[in-house]
């Protein structure tokens, strides 16, 4: 019950974020920008541009104009995206969401498994060489243009490893679509539809391949954000009074660490979990546009470049819910975590 | 304070060398202002109403201008108070007059005219026997204890390598971008079409020309040189789009903070939506509204998407900050809220945020290269990192050079900005200094 | 020989530094005392004086930059099968058998209840986890087992499973004689059952409910005994309290004190109460050791000590005690401060505010010497 009310309220808290989000949104395409361009070019005869501005309510005051933009989005309408042959902006991002979604998903999953034991082997054997090693390297991790990175993976583990005639890497895509054509979507993740829907182990290995470089190329940076968190919170941890407590029982430093300190360097850490994911999809933007990844960041730049508005309002929109809800979950998992924390 | 009492019987009773003194800081601070006040009219009348035609340098100047009007005011304050006799005036002229002249030395001949005076101030401090002895004694031994701290710094420095190197990083690029022009083989925009993908370490086609040590891009331009002229860019970007940042969000943080009630609740939920989008996307979209495509405008949309990070981190800071003793204090003396802020809360807050600060750097630097990169930046041709990391992709299998050199700039120089970063809260954070 | 082994645990010429920035800090410069079986010894001193280094120090939990330099600390357990008494030197033992010790048969309650429970983990996981790591509870598992079926024949069962769980409940008893070892699952409930008694013996109400709890659902007082009952789980031959009643109020302190006190009685641990407070030394210990920067100047029973002190600190010390029956408009206070312990006083440590100081005191340091029968003290003028 208690924990219903404490999602409840949480939503109710992110309305006015969403909210705040939308309206600058909006601000940013409807006043600074020109959203007439969109419907309006030099083919365009003079004498239909009245009715454009008469359908689309460019000739209503901006307030109205603003309740019209909300409850078209409300209502599913996020426009028209022209960059992607004028398909409805939704209907775009639900086909192109489970790409992004994926290589994040599995990126995370790599920089939590990676990050935590190399921020608690950091945090215990500090001031050592293991110490300095992990420290320039997480560093190196948040220093890292991404973009960079990611082609200098390629031209190593793809061309290069080509050109010497040894087992490579894919450079890009989600499968390779010379061999297996005729393999279609059903949920949209490759790694589910392959075992599941198509049954194919083949394609599942190579799904599998293609994800190495874009996930460990965009894990790096959240990767190196949780080490230095956990690194921290640990040090903090370990200087507590409970860890004196704990080594009074006789108990061995390996569960002091791992089953003490832990547990409660992970509160803080888990916080800076999920506000990475925020970065992770900002950085999913140049990931995916280096390695021919079909998913939302892609299609942004491409919008970008197109002038596409609408496309781009919608990419920021998603994102802002999607970091939202990421936020929420942490919240949820916080309070598993720290018993001082009650729901409700 | 009891010393302060002594010197001051001691002191000679002749008060024309305060005098001089006093005029001198008193010009100091009216050019200051004069100049402050002629360079950012200017730059406002440019920005805003399109209605003065002035010459480059004085938009060039444009943040030197904000800070002179600030330092000569602040003058103006101490050359009162030192006609006065407080003591407090003499130690913080001595400091205002280092900093006018630091930055009256980066606008080129006209600034070293404006430091002249500046300069004379701080000799007038030391060279008049009266004025020296009056503060001088007092300072020394003011200074003491910040002596002994500044030592065990500089000995907490010294154990971490890393952060030695960042900050040696650091200066040297700052000093190569400035020095760009005097020892840079070839010019930021200089193409030899001939010279066109030509790996490290190859001379160049025509023998006249020296050696390409780090190869040319697909259009001849010689990288090495590119790099160094694009760090004058890209340096000074990060640097301005956090300081803009820092000052913005400092102020909306501190009044927040300070004040809560309505006003806290209102800048906490503008700065939840700014946490909602993704930096880079946001940029993105501002970049996208704002029209036209260039550093200027990254800069405008970074500035936009980082001050709420510094209201976030300065607000929490001062509230546990305003419960404090020291502040209660100076309420019952009587100093106004303003001055509260302004001398007792925010100076104490001032750690985190340059620790925060001094990374930040790092990662504006990354994303404005990123946006760059992605095609927000200025038009091919120009000598920014970014950019030419976007133009060396195009012919990575042959000139892999020309990807791999802008990126290990930005790699390093970012890396630098978090070592130092990472060094100083190490260094300065009381709760990790004595261990 | 019978006099050292009544000690159950003797410091000798202890010495622990800590090396800062600053300089090193001498902290401990020869600690000598010893604490004898059943007995509860009191360690008093003022602030900084290194009472709780020396706690810290005897089970060897001094963390860098601090580093135990020289000494001996003797340990004498009795052999609980051959009845011959075993002695040990903390110091030399390997970092395997020294976490056998600790908590097991010499345990430590702290000064912060606020801050020494871990907030992540209930009281009674807590306590179960030293009872797991250090007790053998396959008897308890038999136990335990054994009181659940006859919680079965509580209820109304018919007749032939009646005899059924009668039969389980002497096969069990049989086991009892030799208990097989239990495995994981039933050994952590065993703890926790132990766990719950521990709180019981503590005199917390609600126990089973306790030992569900986090610590920060508990009152000060509560978790110290939350904590005391930690300490106490694996019936310690020592209980080292290190200011454990300082953080509590008047009245909870003397609860807990009293606690003490009666549980001594029910385990035999002997007790080191560690306080700046002479009113808890008179009232709990029946010997006390006094500190001053870094050594044992006194050492003797406590009815001794407050009747006639010898070392003029311990003199100071009681003048500077409030008493009920006398009125003073000033506490009498020693002159001078603690001293520095990067650059302490040559000699004896205490010379440069004691009045009664000569030239020797300057330059020698005194030995602990027992100048009358039961009374130990470190003072070339001691007072007569």
């Amino acid at each position: 019950m208690k924990l219903r009310d404490f999602i409840l309220r949480r939503v109710l808290l992110a309305i006015p974020v969403v909210f705040g989000v939308l309206t600058i949104t909006w601000f940013l395409a409807y006043v600074i920008g020109n959203p007439v361009a969109l419907y309006i070019n030099e083919n365009t005869p003079a004498a239909a541009i009245p009715a454009i501005y008469e359908a689309h309510g460019f000739n209503e005051p901006l307030h109205i104009q603003y309740f019209l933009y909300i409850s078209n989005l409300l209502q599913g309408d996020w426009g028209i995206s022209a960059s992607t042959s004028f398909r409805p902006v939704l209907e775009v991002i639900a086909q192109k969401f489970p790409a992004t979604i994926e290589l994040s998903i599995i990126a995370m999953i790599f920089a939590i498994l990676a990050g935590i034991p190399l921020g608690i082997i950091s945090a215990t054997k500090k001031d050592q060489m293991v110490d300095h090693v992990t420290r320039l390297f997480s560093l190196a991790g948040v220093s890292m243009p991404i973009f960079w990175f990611a082609l200098m993976l390629k031209y190593v583990l793809f061309y290069q490893l080509t050109i010497m005639g040894l087992p490579h890497l894919p450079p890009g895509e989600r499968y390779s679509l010379i061999n297996f054509r005729s393999f279609e979507y059903t949920t949209g993740f490759i790694l589910v539809d392959s075992l599941l829907f198509a049954g194919d182990l083949r394609l599942f290995i190579d799904g599998v391949l293609h994800l190495i470089m874009p996930a460990f190329c965009l894990g790096y940076l959240t990767l190196a954000i949780i080490t230095r968190m956990m690194r921290s919170s640990m040090l903090e941890v370990l200087k507590e009074d409970y860890i004196t407590l704990a080594r009074s029982k006789g108990l061995t430093e390996r569960i002091v660490v791992y089953r003490h300190a832990l547990r409660n360097a992970m509160i803080p850490t888990v916080t800076v979990i999920g506000l990475a994911f925020g970065a992770l999809i900002t950085g999913a933007v140049l990931t995916e546009t280096i390695f021919n990844w079909p998913g939302l960041g892609r299609w942004a730049v491409r919008a970008i470049f197109f002038s596409d508005l609408a496309a781009i309002n919608g990419f920021t929109l998603l994102v802002a819910l999607v970091f939202v809800s990421a936020n929420l979950i942490v919240d949820l998992v916080y309070g598993t975590l720290d018993p001082r924390i009650r729901f409700g | 304070m009891e010393t302060t009492i002594d010197n001051a019987e001691n002191a000679p009773q002749d008060s024309s060398q305060f005098n001089f003194l006093y005029i001198s800081l008193l010009f100091a601070a009216i050019i200051g202002i004069v100049f402050g006040i002629a360079i950012t009219g200017a730059n406002i009348g440019v920005a805003i109403l399109n209605i003065v035609d002035a010459p480059e340098f004085i938009s060039e100047w444009g943040l030197q201008g904000l800070i002179s009007l600030v330092l000569g005011y602040i003058t103006y304050r101490m050359a009162k108070a030192v006609k006065n006799k407080e003591m407090w005036a003499f130690s913080s002229s001595l400091y205002i007059n280092i900093i006018a002249i630091v930055v009256y030395l980066t606008m080129g001949w006209p600034g070293i005219a404006l430091a002249a005076l500046s300069i004379l101030s701080v000799m007038l401090l030391f060279l008049l026997s009266g004025v020296n002895q009056y503060w001088y004694p007092n300072f020394q031994e003011d200074m003491k204890p910040r002596i002994k701290e500044t030592r065990y710094s500089i000995f907490l420095l010294r154990k971490s390598p890393l952060v030695v190197g960042g900050i040696i990083v650091l200066v040297a690029f700052v000093a190569l971008a400035f020095l760009a022009p005097v020892f840079a083989p070839y010019g930021p925009e200089q193409r030899i079409w001939a010279d066109s993908n030509l790996p490290p370490g190859s001379a160049s086609t025509d023998p006249e020309l020296p050696v390409h040590y780090w190869g040319t891009d697909d259009s001849g331009g010689d990288i090495f040189s590119r790099i160094f002229y694009g760090a004058q860019i890209d340096l000074r970007i990060s640097v301005m789009v956090v300081l803009v940042a820092v000052t913005v969000g400092t102020a909306i943080g501190a009044v927040a903070g300070y004040y809560g009630g309505k006003i806290d609740e209102l800048v906490m939920r503008v700065t939840d939506v700014f946490f909602a989008f993704p930096g880079l996307v946001l940029a993105m979209a501002i970049v996208m509204a704002l029209g036209e495509r260039s550093m200027d405008n990254i800069s405008v949309a970074l500035m936009i998407t980082w001050w709420p990070s510094y209201a976030r981190l300065v607000r929490g800071q001062v509230l546990t900050e305003r419960e404090k003793l020291y502040v209660e204090a100076a309420r019952s003396v009587g100093a106004s809220d303003g001055r509260i802020l302004l001398f007792h809360v925010i100076p104490n807050t001032i750690q985190p945020i340059i620790v925060q600060a001094t990374m930040d750097t790092g990662s504006v630097l990354l994303v404005a290269a990123g946006l760059a990169f992605i095609g927000f930046g200025p038009p091919a041709g120009i000598a920014e990192w970014g950019l030419m990391i976007a133009i060396g992709q195009n012919y990575f299998t042959i000139a892999p050079w020309a990807v791999f050199f802008p990126g290990m700039a930005i790699l390093v120089v970012a890396l630098s900005f978090n070592l130092v970063g990472d060094g100083i809260r190490d260094i300065m954070d009381p709760k990790l200094r004595r261990r | 020989m019978a006099d050292s082994d009544e000690r159950v645990l003797e410091v000798k010429g202890l010495v622990t530094n800590f090396y800062t920035y600053e300089g090193t800090v001498l902290a401990l410069d020869g600690v000598d005392l010893f604490l004898r079986r059943g007995d509860t010894m009191g360690v008093v001193g003022e602030t900084g004086c290194g009472k709780s280094v020396t706690a810290r120090s005897i089970l060897r939990l001094v963390e860098p930059p601090g580093r135990i330099e020289e000494g001996e600390i003797l340990f004498r357990q009795i052999d609980p099968e051959s009845g011959e008494i075993e002695t040990v030197d903390l110091l030399k033992l390997s970092a395997e058998e020294i976490l056998k010790t600790r908590g097991g048969k010499i345990a430590i309650v702290f000064q912060d209840p606020a801050t020494y429970p871990n907030p992540v983990f209930r009281i009674g996981d807590q306590i179960a986890e030293v009872v797991l790591l250090h007790q053998d509870l396959s008897s308890d598992v038999i136990e335990m087992k054994i009181e659940e079926l006859q919680d079965k024949l509580t209820q109304d069962v018919p007749a032939e499973k009646r005899s059924q769980i009668e039969e389980k409940i002497d096969y069990y008893s049989l086991m009892l004689q030799e208990p097989p070892p239990p495995d994981d699952k039933d050994a952590k409930k065993a703890a926790l059952r132990r766990a719950t008694q521990m709180l019981e013996m503590v005199r917390m109400p609600a126990p089973a409910t306790i030992a569900t709890q986090y610590p920060h659902e508990l009152s000060g007082g509560m978790r110290q005994r939350a904590l005391i009952a930690m300490a106490l789980a694996c019936n310690p031959a020592i209980l080292i309290c290190d200011e454990a009643t300082t953080a509590l109020d008047v009245t909870v302190q003397a609860q807990v004190l009293n606690l003490l006190n009666q549980l001594k009685k029910e385990i035999g641990t002997s007790i080191m109460i560690i306080t700046h407070d002479m009113g808890v030394v008179a009232e709990t210990c029946n010997w006390v050791n006094v500190m001053y920067a870094g050594t044992t100047v006194e050492s003797c029973a406590t009815e001794e000590l407050f009747a006639t002190p010898l070392h003029p600190y311990t003199a100071g010390l009681l003048t500077a005690v409030p008493k009920l029956h006398e009125t003073k408009d000033r506490l009498p206070q020693i002159l001078g401060t603690v001293p520095n312990l990067i650059t302490p006083p040559t000699g004896c440590r205490f010379h440069p505010r004691c009045e009664y100081a000569t030239s020797i005191c300057k330059t020698e340091k005194p030995k602990l010497e027992e100048l009358r029968p039961g009374h130990w003290v470190a003072c070339f003028n001691p007072l007569e």
